[in-house]
């Protein structure tokens, strides 16, 4: 957890009304001092090393980059940046890919709604958050 | 057997003489014979006449003659021993006396003149009185014709008669008649008979002892020449008649062979459009493989990836709406929650059939996890315990090729499923060889043996199994069935030398973009 209280989040998502919705989300229900957005991997990739934000949410299908790939480059300059998977895809196999690579958390966006602040909430307290099953 | 038994009995008109005295002291005769007996009976009494008068005779005979003639002379009383004593009776051997003769195989004048004419004028000096005459039997000639030397033999004859020139002698040749047996033979005959200066006939005309008795065997030798003659004349016909039917036979036969041979490359013209048209067919069938398979992945991305995000967005957005209603009334946010509810349940269907049509993770992270994704939903759905084992360093096939096996796989445990009756099902997926292999096998009922070689033989078969077929055969692959006492089992082989068809070419990099 940030000291101060304020959170600085960076989210990764190729649809802007997705991005707009979490960061509204995160903005009404805790203190973020920033939202920033990203539409691929790649810019992810360049912002979080530019910001070393406290949050970096990544979607998996994105163009130019995926999040699977952009979780491993931030892995590789950040190792303690906590990484959340936000993802369409509700699979076993993908969120134990993620999980290899390191991220603290895998949250499916048909689910967002319900568990995406507790996901986040929990992240930033350092515990993780995986769905028990699919 | 000798059939002459007189000497005087020859001396009628048409007979030959054989007095000795009578004879043409440069008589060149030729002598016929069917029986050794006739000759050496006849030729004896030619040479004994001679030697009976104290004249002089030289042999050049065969050695079954030569001592023929010497015990036939010994029989007629003539002391031969001292006839040979003296000189006045020689006997040659032919076969050795022509060998010195001939120079490649020719009979050679010089050597003749010195061999033969040295022999004659030895023996008539040997005689030993003036104006003696040589009585010469030979058969050097017969041995000639008998090795089917014809001309070298009438050569022969004229030597003798060369000889006869500077020397004096009679000359009586033995021919045996049985060799002059056949009908080309005609005119060689004539010539060796023109080359002789008389000539006797064989013994079935010479042992006739009247001369009405030859009459009528002349007329009996007439009357067979003319059936002979009728019978080779038929004979010919019939042969004619041979040769026409087996020209015509010969010809209908290179006939038949041409249009054969045309219908032949008619058929072969056939077959090659008809293996061109299921060329064709087969590519059109891999296109619309390929065409399908691409539809259902872009309407798996859009209802993923834009309807599905759209939906997922109204759910955190009544998620949010439901939070902010939740101060002002519970009401309000029952129904919202409602709402959201709906729109998850939305979401899931529309995940399903997005997932039905493509599997998602079958391009972004390759077969292995596609094909444990849908094994685990198959296994949920019908109840049938599915064993998949797969080689743990598998790695990533084209995209093509993971979407052909994943189909094969999809298609497999559906027939299971609706035919088999089989509780479980094994996959195995695993590369050697240079090639990716497939096999999938259950323990249910199995296939029907009568059903299963037109299966086995891509003959006709159901529309999955031939799509399969199809798939495969689009990479250069192998596609096997089998059906045993309990189960059937397929095995699908897939060479990874081979790329896919160039429009369905996509790399792993283009899949891992997509993600």
């Amino acid at each position: 957890m940030p000291s101060g209280g304020c959170v600085r989040v960076l989210v990764a998502d190729d649809q802007p009304g997705i991005r707009k919705r979490v960061c509204l989300t995160l903005a009404t229900r805790l203190s973020l001092e920033a939202c920033e957005e990203a539409a691929n991997g790649a810019e992810a990739v360049e912002k979080a090393r530019e910001s070393q934000p406290d949050l970096v949410i990544l979607d998996i299908t994105m163009p130019v980059m995926n999040g699977l790939d952009a979780a491993r480059q931030i892995r590789q300059f950040s190792p303690e940046t906590p990484i959340l998977i936000l993802t369409m895809h509700k699979s076993k196999q993908l969120m134990e890919e993620a999980h290899k690579i390191g991220v603290h958390g895998y949250v499916v966006k048909a689910e967002a709604g319900q568990s995406l602040v507790t996901a986040v909430t929990a992240i930033l307290r350092g515990q993780t958050f995986f769905p028990a099953e699919f | 057997m000798s059939m002459i038994k007189t000497p005087g009995a020859t001396g009628a008109a048409l007979a030959p003489r054989l007095a000795w005295g009578e004879f043409d002291p440069r008589g060149h005769v030729a002598q016929f014979y069917a029986e050794d007996d006739f000759l050496i009976d006849s030729a004896s009494r030619f040479l004994g006449t001679a030697l009976g008068a104290g004249d002089s005779a030289l042999v050049v005979a065969t050695p079954a003659h030569r001592e023929g003639f010497a015990r036939q002379l010994k029989l007629r009383g003539l002391d031969v021993a001292s006839a040979v004593a003296q000189g006045r009776y020689v006997s040659l051997d032919a076969a050795e006396t022509l060998s010195k003769l001939l120079q490649d195989g020719w009979p050679d004048a010089a050597r003749f003149a010195e061999l033969i004419g040295g022999w004659i004028k030895r023996v008539g000096n040997a005689a030993g009185t003036e104006n003696s005459c040589v009585a010469v039997f030979g058969e050097m000639v017969a041995l000639l014709w008998t090795a089917g030397k014809s001309e070298a033999a009438i050569r022969l004859e004229h030597l003798w008669n060369d000889l006869g020139k500077t020397h004096t002698f009679s000359l009586r040749c033995g021919y045996p008649i049985k060799e002059f047996n056949r009908s080309e033979h005609g005119e060689p005959f004539l010539k060796i008979c023109d080359a002789h200066s008389g000539v006797i006939p064989g013994e079935s005309y010479t042992a006739r002892l009247s001369q009405e008795k030859r009459l009528r065997n002349i007329t009996h030798l007439q009357q067979r020449a003319q059936a002979l003659e009728n019978e080779i004349e038929g004979r010919k016909r019939v042969e004619q008649a041979l040769r026409q039917a087996h020209d015509e036979l010969e010809k209908r036969v290179l006939e038949r062979t041409a249009e054969l041979r045309q219908k032949n490359l008619q058929i072969q013209k056939q077959a090659e459009v008809l293996e061109s048209a299921n060329q064709g067919l087969r590519q059109l069938s891999a296109r619309l493989l390929h065409v399908q398979d691409e539809e259902r992945r872009r309407i798996a991305r859009d209802l993923h990836d834009t309807t599905g995000q759209t939906l997922a967005l109204l759910s955190m957005n009544l998620s949010a709406l439901e939070t902010e209603a939740e101060k002002v009334s519970p009401v309000l946010a029952k129904a919202i929650s409602e709402n959201t509810e709906i729109a998850n349940q939305v979401s899931g269907e529309l995940r399903t059939m997005s997932y039905l049509l493509h599997p998602p993770l079958l391009d972004e992270m390759g077969l292995e996890s596609a094909l444990r994704w849908y094994v685990d939903g198959f296994a949920r759905r019908s109840g049938i315990e599915v064993n998949l084992e797969l080689a743990g360093d598998f790695g990533r096939l084209s995209r093509d090729l993971e979407t052909a096996i994943f189909r094969v796989v999809q298609e497999c445990l559906t027939n299971i499923h609706r035919h088999s009756g089989s509780p479980t099902a094994t996959i195995r997926l695993y590369q050697a060889f240079g090639k990716a292999t497939l096999e999938v096998e259950d323990e249910g009922k199995g296939i029907a043996p009568e059903k299963l070689p037109k299966l086995a033989s891509s003959g006709v078969c159901g529309v999955g199994l031939r799509g399969m077929r199809e798939r495969i055969k689009d990479f250069c692959g192998e596609f096997e069935i089998g059906s045993r006492e309990k189960g059937t089992h397929i095995k699908v082989s897939v060479p990874l030398a081979v790329s896919a068809p160039e429009s369905r070419l996509s790399s792993r990099a283009d899949a891992m973009r997509a993600v």
